[in-house]
């Protein structure tokens, strides 16, 4: 086991003895992916927070259960998952304008680059929750399908026809624009 | 600390890399450091509230010792003796019917015993015998013959 490993461990230890300073420490360490997987599955970066804020409660909540052998960062990721999912599912109809204003664009011509962005939300709109999740996910966060089906409770093979699906439709909806320009 | 990102570029093969890019700017995580201390104290305080809130929440009641329960070695151990308790209902019950089934035999005997004539005197009977002519038994079966 590494050293970073044994280290997670002890904080995890000594947080189910009830230490809140080790439970901070864990929050420390995972929570930035933590977001990245709410941010996956919600839309904006309000309700990403909001579910990290969720998931770390449950997790605290559920800490005596957790088994110190298991990966502590999979647990977490999962319930956290969960939030973010409840959290989808409570606020359907999005505004388009969560995008952060600071996108950096991989393109020259920032016309096209605003077109784009602007189709990408508009995309990823009529994106299924669930497809946009997979996409962002293998595509943004590099999960594997298999992690990917068990962060969102769905099958392996599910996840990767999702996938193709997502960058079909998401490639279909970009290249118009593309090739109008 | 864990990194923002495990992105792989291998593992997105398939992707339109112009899709991905502007996926990943769209997704970025906040790289202000700030945010993330400002984030990680809204958990701890959101959980210290919870806390308290859930004091008060779970008070002790008299049905709490149940939670016990739930435990897998105590569920064995409930399941053992259920099994047991279930073996001797089971021979209580066996042994009360073969005694009813016994005494029901007894009652038949005695009514049919009750409606018959007295048996005859096994003494008189084994006395009588030895002054029997040797074809007595034949005459007895066939009295016109003789």
């Amino acid at each position: 086991m590494s050293a970073d490993a044994l280290a997670e461990r002890a904080l995890v230890l000594a947080a189910q003895a009830g230490d809140h300073t080790a439970f901070a420490g864990l929050v420390h360490r995972h929570q930035r992916r933590a977001y990245a997987v709410a941010r996956a599955i919600v839309l904006s970066h309000d309700d990403a927070e909001d579910a990290v804020q969720e998931g770390f409660l449950h997790a605290f909540r559920a800490l005596e259960r957790f088994r110190p052998e298991q990966a502590f960062g999979a647990w977490l990721h999962r319930i956290v998952a969960n939030a973010a999912l409840d959290i989808a599912r409570r606020r359907k109809v999005r505004d388009a304008d969560e995008l952060p204003e600071t996108l950096s664009s991989p393109h020259r011509d920032p016309a096209v680059a605003d077109e784009l962005r602007a189709r990408l939300t508009s995309a990823l709109h009529t994106l299924g929750e669930r497809q946009r999740a997979v996409i962002v996910l293998h595509d943004v966060e590099g999960y594997k399908h298999a992690e990917i089906g068990v962060l969102l409770g769905i099958p392996e093979g599910t996840a990767r026809s999702d996938l193709h699906h997502a960058r079909a439709h998401l490639r279909r909806e970009l290249s118009n624009l593309r090739s109008e320009k | 600390m864990t990194d923002n990102t495990r992105h792989d570029p291998s593992r997105s093969a398939g992707a339109d890399p112009n899709t991905t890019a502007l996926l990943r700017a769209a997704y970025r995580a906040p790289t202000d450091d700030s945010y993330w201390g400002g984030l990680e104290q809204r958990v701890m305080q959101r959980i210290t509230a919870g806390l308290v809130h859930g004091i008060q929440e779970l008070k002790p009641a008299w049905w709490s010792g149940f939670a016990e329960f739930r435990t897998w070695e105590l569920r064995t151990a409930g399941l053992v003796a259920a099994t047991i308790g279930l073996l001797v209902a089971g021979s209580a019950v066996a042994r009360d019917q073969a005694t009813d089934q016994r005494a029901r035999e007894m009652a038949a005997r005695d009514a049919v015993e009750s409606a018959l004539p007295l048996p005859i005197d096994d003494v008189m009977l084994t006395r009588a015998r030895p002054n029997l002519p040797p074809d007595a038994p034949e005459r007895y079966l066939n009295p016109l013959d003789y």
